[in-house]
C-alpha cells in the first residue's frame, strides 16, 4: 500500500509542478535541460523508493505510474475538459504571416524561437515566408510556410 | 485579447478564453510554488528559524534548569535532535532525563550523546541516567521519527515536572 501510496503521490506532484512550470520547459531540451532532467529524476526516485529497494516495491512502483498513465488517458478521453487542463491547447502565435506578440509574451517565446522552428522544420529563412505557428502542446512550435 | 477562431486552411480549435484561464492558473500556481520555497527557507519543513524551538525544564526544587532545544518540524526518517544544555554550571551529581513510551514508540533513538550511565524503564516511559561532574552538562539525543504527522512528547528532569513539547513531521 505504502508503495502505491508513494508512486501515485509522486505521479501526481510532478504532473502538477511539470503542468505550471508550462509546456516550454523541457522542450527544448538542451544539453542542460538534459542533465536538469536527470536530477529531477533521480530526487523524484528517491522519495519514491524511500528505503525499500526490494524488487517487488520497485515493480510496484513502475505499475503505479503506468496505471496511472493509461487511466489518465482514458479520464482525457471521457472528459475533453480534464484533457485541457492536463495537456493544455495549441496556441496560434503566427496567423497569416502576423506576429501574436501578446500571446507569445504570455507563452514566454519570442521571434527568435519561431525563425528557429522554422529553419529546422522547413529551412525557411525569413519570418515573411511563414503563414501560421502553432505552439504545440509538446511545447514544440510547428510552421507552416506560405 | 480576441483570437479568431476558424482561421483560413488551419483547422485548429482554439479557445482564447479558456487559454487564459490556463495561463492564469499557470502564474497563480507560480505564486504558490513561490510561497512554497519561502517556507522551506524560513523552516516551515524543518531546517529553519521557524522551526527552532527551546523549551525550559527544571527539576523539582529548582536546583538545576535545562533549556532543551528542538526542531519543531522535522521529516520521516531524518535525523533530528533533542539538545538539553545549562547556562551556568552544576554541582556534582546525578542527572536522569526521563521519556514517555508514546514518544518513543514512534521514534527511533539514534545515539545519545554522551552514553548514559544507565537506563531504567518507569511507569510510562524511559529514565536516561547519567554521572555528572563539574561543568556545564550537555546531552544529546538524536532521533528518527518513523511516524509522520503531529507528535507530542514530554520529559521530565530528575523527579521534577513533565515539560511537554509538540512536533510536526512531515511524510
Amino acid at each position: 500500500m505504502d508503495s502505491l501510496i508513494r508512486a501515485a503521490t509522486v505521479y501526481l506532484v510532478l504532473l502538477l509542478i511539470f503542468r505550471l512550470a508550462g509546456r516550454r520547459t523541457l522542450a527544448q531540451m538542451t544539453s542542460f535541460d538534459f542533465i536538469l532532467l536527470l536530477i529531477i529524476s533521480e530526487a523524484a526516485q528517491n522519495a519514491m523508493i524511500g528505503d525499500d529497494y526490494s524488487l517487488t516495491n520497485g515493480f510496484l512502483a513502475v505499475l503505479t505510474l503506468v496505471g496511472l498513465d493509461i487511466l489518465l488517458s482514458y479520464v482525457k478521453r471521457w472528459s475533453p475538459l480534464a484533457d485541457r487542463w492536463i495537456d493544455g491547447q495549441p496556441t496560434i502565435v503566427v496567423e497569416q504571416g502576423r506576429l501574436r506578440k501578446d500571446w507569445m509574451r504570455r507563452a514566454r517565446i519570442d521571434e527568435r524561437d519561431i525563425l528557429a522552428a522554422a529553419r529546422e522544420t522547413h529551412g525557411l529563412e525569413r519570418l515573411d515566408q511563414i503563414k501560421y505557428a502553432v505552439l504545440e502542446t509538446s511545447g514544440g512550435i510547428s510552421i507552416i510556410p506560405r | 485579447v480576441s483570437a479568431p477562431q476558424g482561421s483560413d486552411g488551419l483547422q485548429l480549435e482554439e479557445d482564447a478564453r479558456f487559454q487564459l484561464r490556463l495561463w492564469l492558473a499557470e502564474r497563480i500556481g507560480w505564486g504558490v510554488m513561490a510561497i512554497v520555497l519561502a517556507a522551506a527557507a524560513f523552516g516551515f519543513f524543518g531546517h529553519g528559524p521557524v522551526s527552532r524551538a527551546t523549551v525550559r525544564l527544571c527539576d523539582r526544587v529548582d536546583a538545576l534548569c535545562l533549556a532543551v532545544d528542538y526542531e519543531r518540524f522535522s521529516r520521516i526518517h531524518h535525523a533530528s535532535t533533542l539538545q538539553f544544555s545549562s547556562e551556568k554550571s552544576t554541582a556534582d551529581g546525578a542527572l536522569s532525563l526521563w521519556l514517555p513510551n508514546e514518544y518513543l514508540a514512534d521514534v527511533d533513538v539514534e545515539q545519545v550523546t554522551p552514553n548514559p550511565d544507565h537506563q531504567e524503564i518507569t511507569a510510562g516511559g524511559v529514565r536516561y541516567h547519567f554521572a555528572m561532574r563539574d561543568g556545564k552538562p550537555v546531552v544529546i539525543f538524536q532521533f528518527k521519527a518513523h511516524r509522520a504527522g503531529p507528535l507530542s512528547g514530554s520529559l521530565r528532569l530528575n523527579d521534577g515536572p513533565a515539560v511537554s513539547f509538540r512536533q510536526f513531521i512531515y511524510p
